[in-house]
């Protein structure tokens, strides 16, 4: 029935579950203690007497703690409530527990030599590891002391010591689950990740006392001894980090989650990381900061946008929160549109895109922006040698209602007036953005936000020509908890893009607009009922109104007629649904389905050619007005992907996708101008569709210290369109002749290491990639590499870290030079102008692009109850000077010899420097 | 580092580089290999004041010197939509040119069409395809003026010079479609100063055609008159000093001829930036009737052209330096070699000739 010999206690039997009452005081406790650890192993031998008559066993209890000086625990039980009899003289206090239970199915138990613990008598055969002894005698003592936070409680506790904590990661300010958040108990080396939902689940954890590690990128870490006793449930806040995000330790994803996340070909960005890499002209650019993942590439300096695995720049989906940017660049491509200090996340789908995403055939770029903060107004900022910004935010109405803003500018015109270059001194350039963002939460399970966005980009080149073009959003996101596994989001985008292209001069003096606008729908429901599996359903609406291209005469002289080309109309709607399953500890599915369906709508004035599939002008026969659904598509799209884990550290991916993009962006120039104009799938344009696959193999090391993998991908495309030769883009109503139908084909393979922290940290990656397309009326119906083939891109970036402040970073970048087209023969006109004759489609290369960057940042001091803060970051861009061609174009020289001459955009060092500020 | 120190060299060495521009190099490319011999026909027909019609057979050539071969051919032969044929006989090698009058079988006559067959001695064929001659809208006159710009000068600094701008006034017609197209030439007089003294001073009139693709798309445009509408600019040099005309030949081009030659000005204008329109196969409208993988290239147009000429008023040239007679040794050190051309015989270029243009005044 007992067992109070100390070498037995790890093996006596008990029972469970048992609530251990703790009816005295923590500091009468404390002190009890210390007396019977004194005189704890005589206890048992005293022995005592007494009477009890009338009296329930509870309170009996309570008297012979008292007469013996010993503690005793019980559970709640209506036995203990039972009137009793008892009268014993010179019995110990086993002796008077045995008589006093003995009516009872209860047994009691010592707890080494000061406690008595009474409970059922039939739990008393279980054998205890050392853990729960360990638990019990944590929840007897120190526990009591009030100085960590408690998980569970012993009755709970499993045999073998070991406890399964759960919970739910959230926002402090929102309340809403965070996800993504790490979870660990470093001295373990246990961890995980939240779940979509903010959930989490630690098992196998010993009782008693350990460190707990919660770490989400912009919040502040949680950091808590917590003591586990047993089973039980620990829900986090974490509060925003957002006046000492530098400071704190933020990740974008957990440490482990390149070997867990069942997703492949995720790139997200570390904010903190990205803000020490060297920069150009010091402005930090997320898209920029891609270029150094492996699978993403441009095709210059200089150049809008960016390509992903061979992809062209319109094939990438850009997002703002729920707000789709067909233009992401500013300045022609040298900077991006998104203002770093207003992001939370940034993450890339290069391979799978989940099924929530569409329209786009080859990667999704989700930027999310953060909420104001709901506690303290601060102010933040910085300034550059050609842009500042500054950003706002705070509290309207305290844990209720925030706001935050965000506007950058650049001010380059006071350096060009001041260039020798007469061209230069005629031309102005400027771009601005700002953002604002409402959000307010009326209690924890509402969610409202309201966000808007503009930006404008001028361009004047020698008062010739020019470009403007702004983009203006505005969205409108409910979420809506619905219970803690469910959340819905609704978010309503209006927005417009509308760029217009100037020339200034002559005769031919015009200004040719385009503009694309829509409005959009989208719901989508997350619903996580276990932590094995998580489901996402949703509908999407996109109305698209395109304006492609009208032609008005510029200048008092201009003979230039006016031109307006019909604007056209779209739908495009989509149901998905997807679900991501635990089917083991090593095996996670993803499996989805993506229904789209797209209308090309009327009124419309449609060309009829003799031949549809191959429409020329001269085969023109007819126009017909038609109304209603003028063309439609329909797209079937499996998202698929799977994780095998290898052991705790290591594993391979799969998935598959396939893809449809029903608007696409016109342009057979090696960068896409801001005029650029977007088409809509019509009658003769088909829309994009591609089938994506990818594998690859993750492995981390040294507690995540080292992460590795290699990936290889393999898309087809069986359809797209190319340009025929000396296409005429611009203001051209039938636009489907000077396109061509034909198919595409990339693949390669991917390698990246990255060691995660240490004084020296950074990253290697390497990308073999091919990208090539087949058009029947193109280089002979023989496949070709498109513009955006690299073959080989690698990046090497080492950041030197000697303590928290200081940062010095090095960046090597490395590609093959892209695809061009140079001449191969030549012929005289009669009046001897030497007409060049040029080779196959992209048959050579220019030279290979090579670039070394440093950076050396000083950040914030450590005093974080200043109220004014600088960091520093000086960067050298280019240090070697090298001139990288952006192109390679041919002249003629002497005796007619034809001459490369390549043109580099930034063929020189580029030093700045930036000073961030923070007010509190 | 101390910040101050960071700071003055940020701002130092930024703006030191900001003010350095975009550059272009020449570099060493490796170009794939040719696409061998292929012909090259190009011809028309022209209806003016003295109607002809010019073919040249040539083959492609790679970017040496020696390279270059007019090609001979053993017939070519014109053809009308109105059924007359005539064969063309050659003027040199590769070169068939044929004044079109009435006492020819064939006449240069707007709304007509024209089409050339080319028969080579290893029995190739050759047809072009029919373009017909459309009117070509009135000259009202030519615009001379300077003025003051930036330009580049011989040693490839940008520097402000003054220049002579040539410009237009002129009927269009916007309803045909096509372009109008315009060759411009300049002719200048010249007295040379030879070194040997047995040789007696001349005087020369020196035609030059400008080496660069002038053409309007009128499609674009709407009215049918354009003003002042910008031919060339030149700067002011000897040319000016004797005298210079600007003639201009105004051409009518079909819809077929005007997107060739505009595909040429695109491959001739190209700068190389990330904005120029891609290069691309030049259409032709000449194939082998019996091969058509065999890639042909050149084009056969017909048009009208109207000439108008002007000359530039020395009152706007100012005074600019003359050629004649150089003020350093216009000879090989050692040898009587004269090195200053045109100064040394007005008559050493194929351009040039004694004979004094009819509309040239003083």
């Amino acid at each position: 029935m007992q067992n109070s010999n100390p070498l037995l206690k790890f093996k006596f039997t008990f029972n469970f579950p048992l609530i251990i009452m703790r009816r005295v005081s923590c500091f009468v406790f404390i002190m009890f203690f210390l007396i019977q650890w004194m005189i704890g192993q005589n206890v048992d031998a005293h022995k005592r007497s007494g009477s009890y008559e009338n009296k329930p066993i509870e309170q009996v209890l309570r008297n012979i703690e008292d007469l013996y000086g010993v503690s005793i625990y019980y559970k709640d039980d209506d036995q203990l409530k039972r009137v009793v009899d008892l009268t014993f003289k010179d019995l110990t206090v086993d002796e008077v527990l045995d008589k006093l239970l003995e009516q009872t199915t209860l047994g009691h138990i010592d707890y080494r030599q000061y406690a008595k613990v009474v409970a059922p008598r039939f739990l008393l055969e279980q054998s205890y590891s050392s853990d729960y002894y360990n638990a019990l005698e944590s929840s007897l003592t120190e526990s009591a002391q009030g100085k960590k936070v408690q998980v569970g409680d012993i009755t709970n506790l499993n045999p073998d010591g070991l406890a399964t904590i759960h919970g739910i990661v959230r926002d402090a300010q929102t309340n809403e689950g965070i996800i993504g958040a790490t979870v660990l108990i470093e001295e373990l080396k246990k961890g995980t990740t939240t779940d979509p939902m903010g959930r989490y689940e630690l098992s196998g954890i010993p009782a008693g006392l350990h460190k707990l590690n919660i770490e989400f990128l912009g919040f502040n870490s949680y950091v808590e001894n917590i003591e586990v006793l047993g089973d039980g449930q620990l829900n986090i806040r974490l509060d925003k980090a957002a006046v000492e995000l530098d400071e704190v330790t933020i990740r974008a994803r957990s440490a482990d989650a390149s070997v867990n996340e069942v997703q492949i070909g995720v790139e997200s960005l570390d904010l903190k990381a990205i803000k020490k890499l060297p920069k150009f002209m010091g402005e930090v650019d997320v898209v920029k900061s891609f270029l150094l993942q492996p699978g993403v590439s441009t095709v210059g300096e200089g150049a809008s946008g960016f390509n992903v695995r061979g992809g062209n720049v319109d094939q990438n989906l850009i997002l703002q929160d729920e707000a789709i940017l067909f233009n992401s660049s500013h300045a022609l491509g040298f900077f991006s549109t998104f203002n770093a200090d207003l992001i939370k996340s940034v993450d890339l789908y290069k391979a799978n895109i989940p099924a929530r995403f569409g329209g786009r055939l080859v990667s999704v770029m989700d930027v999310e922006l953060k909420d104001g903060d709901f506690e303290k107004v601060y102010f933040k900022g910085s300034v550059g040698l050609i842009t500042s910004k500054i950003l706002a935010e705070g509290p309207i109405i305290k844990d209720k209602l925030s706001f935050i803003g965000g506007f950058r500018s650049s001010y380059t015109d006071w350096l060009l007036k001041r260039l020798s270059v007469p061209e230069l001194q005629k031309s102005s350039s400027f771009f601005y953005d700002g953002n604002i963002k409402l959000t307010f939460k009326p209690s924890a399970k509402h969610n409202f936000s309201f966000s808007a966005y503009s930006s404008q980009d001028e361009f004047v080149y020698n008062e010739e020509f020019g470009f403007d073009y702004t983009t203006q959003f505005a969205q409108l996101d409910y979420k809506l908890l619905l219970s803690d596994e469910m959340i819905n989001s609704i978010s309503i985008v209006g927005s417009k893009y509308v760029s217009s292209q100037f020339d200034f001069k002559g005769l031919d003096g015009a200004r040719i607009d385009n503009n694309i606008s829509y409005l959009k729908f989208k719901d989508n429901l997350k619903i996580v009922p276990s932590d094995e599996l998580e489901v996402n359903l949703g509908v999407e609406m996109i109305n698209y109104f395109v304006d492609p291209g009208n032609r008005f005469p510029y200048g008092e002289i201009s003979t230039i007629s006016e031109v307006l080309i019909d604007q056209e109309k779209g739908r495009e709607s989509a149901v998905f649904g997807d679900a991501i399953y635990n089917l083991s500890d090593g095996i996670t599915l993803s499996a989805g389905m993506r229904l789209a369906a797209y209308q090309f709508l009327g009124p419309h004035d449609e060309t009829q050619y003799e031949d549809p599939n191959l429409p020329t002008i001269g085969g023109i026969s007819s126009v017909v007005t038609k109304t209603g659904t003028v063309a439609s598509y329909t797209s079937i799209e499996p998202r698929v992907s799977m994780r095998f884990n290898i052991g705790s550290h290591s594993s391979v991916k799969a998935g598959y996708s396939r893809t449809s993009q029903f608007i696409s962006q016109i342009f057979n120039t090696d960068s896409p101008t801001p005029t650029s104009q977007w088409q809509l799938s019509t009658r003769y344009i088909s829309p994009f569709r591609s089938h994506n696959a990818s594998i690859g193999v993750f492995k981390n090391s040294d507690d995540n210290v080292w992460e590795t993998s290699i990936e290889v991908y393999a898309r087809k495309i069986d359809e797209l369109f190319d340009y025929v030769d000396f296409a005429r883009l611009l203001v051209n109503d039938n636009l489907e002749t000077e396109l061509r139908k034909g198919e595409g084909r990339a693949y390669g393979a991917e390698l990246s290491i990255k060691k995660n922290s240490g004084k020296v940290n950074g990253w290697f990656s390497y990308t073999y990639a091919r990208s090539e397309r087949r058009v029947d009326e193109i280089n002979s119906g023989e496949w070709y590499l498109s513009n955006f083939d690299k073959t080989h891109d690698a990046s090497l970036i080492l950041n030197y870290q000697p303590n928290q402040r200081n940062t010095l970073g090095l960046n090597i970048s490395y590609s093959t030079g892209r695809p061009t087209t140079p001449p191969i023969g030549n012929f005289l006109t009669p009046s001897g102008l030497a007409v060049p004759i040029y080779s196959k489609r992209n048959a050579a290369r220019i030279p290979d692009y090579f670039r070394v960057d440093l950076s050396y940042t000083v950040g914030k001091g450590y005093k974080k109850d200043k109220k004014f803060k600088t960091s520093w970051t000086f960067s050298i861009y280019n240090v070697l000077g090298r001139k990288n061609p952006f192109s390679v174009f041919f002249t003629r020289a002497a005796f007619e010899q034809v001459q490369a001459n390549r043109l580099a955009i930034l063929g020189s060092v580029f030093p700045s420097l930036t000073i961030n500020f923070e007010l509190l | 580092m101390s910040r101050g120190a960071i700071l003055y060299v940020s701002l130092l060495v930024g703006v030191v580089s900001l003010f350095n521009p975009a550059c272009i190099d020449p570099i060493d490319f490796d170009v794939p290999p040719g696409v061998g011999n292929s012909i090259v026909i190009q011809g028309q027909v022209v209806k003016g004041e003295n109607s002809y019609v010019e073919i040249v057979v040539s083959r492609l050539f790679d970017f040496t010197p020696e390279s270059r071969q007019p090609v001979n051919v053993k017939t070519v032969e014109l053809f009308d939509t109105k059924g007359n044929e005539m064969i063309l006989e050659p003027r040199d090698q590769g070169y068939y040119r044929e004044v079109l009058d009435s006492s020819t079988p064939i006449q240069a006559e707007v709304g007509t069409g024209y089409s050339i067959r080319v028969l080579t001695f290893d029995g190739r064929t050759y047809e072009s395809g029919t373009d017909v001659i459309v009117p070509v809208p009135k000259v009202r006159g030519l615009n001379v003026t300077k003025i003051v710009g930036s330009a580049v000068n011989a040693l490839g600094q940008i520097e402000e010079s003054e220049r002579i701008r040539l410009s237009i006034d002129s009927d269009i017609n916007t309803d045909q479609g096509g372009g109008q197209y315009w060759k411009i030439f300049e002719v200048f007089k010249i007295s040379d100063s030879p070194i040997d003294a047995d040789i007696t001073q001349k005087t020369c009139y020196v035609t030059f055609e400008q080496l660069d693709i002038n053409v309007l798309d009128l499609s674009i445009l709407s009215g049918n008159i354009i003003e002042d509408y910008e031919l060339t600019m030149k700067p002011i040099d000897f040319r000016f000093y004797e005298g210079l005309f600007f003639e201009v030949h105004q051409l009518s081009l079909s819809s077929g001829s005007f997107r060739y030659w505009s595909s040429i000005s695109d491959l001739y204008s190209r700068e190389g930036n990330m904005f120029d329109a891609p290069v691309g196969e030049v259409p032709s409208n000449i194939a082998n009737v019996d091969n058509d993988k065999d890639i042909v290239f050149g084009y056969f147009y017909a048009s009208e052209e109207e000439v108008a000429r002007v000359k530039v008023p020395l009152s706007l040239v100012g005074n600019p330096e003359p050629y004649c007679p150089p003020d350093f040794a216009a000879t090989v050190p050692g040898s009587d070699e004269c090195t200053w051309g045109l100064c040394c015989d007005c008559l050493n270029t194929k351009e040039s000739t004694l004979l004094r243009p009819s509309y040239w005044i003083d």
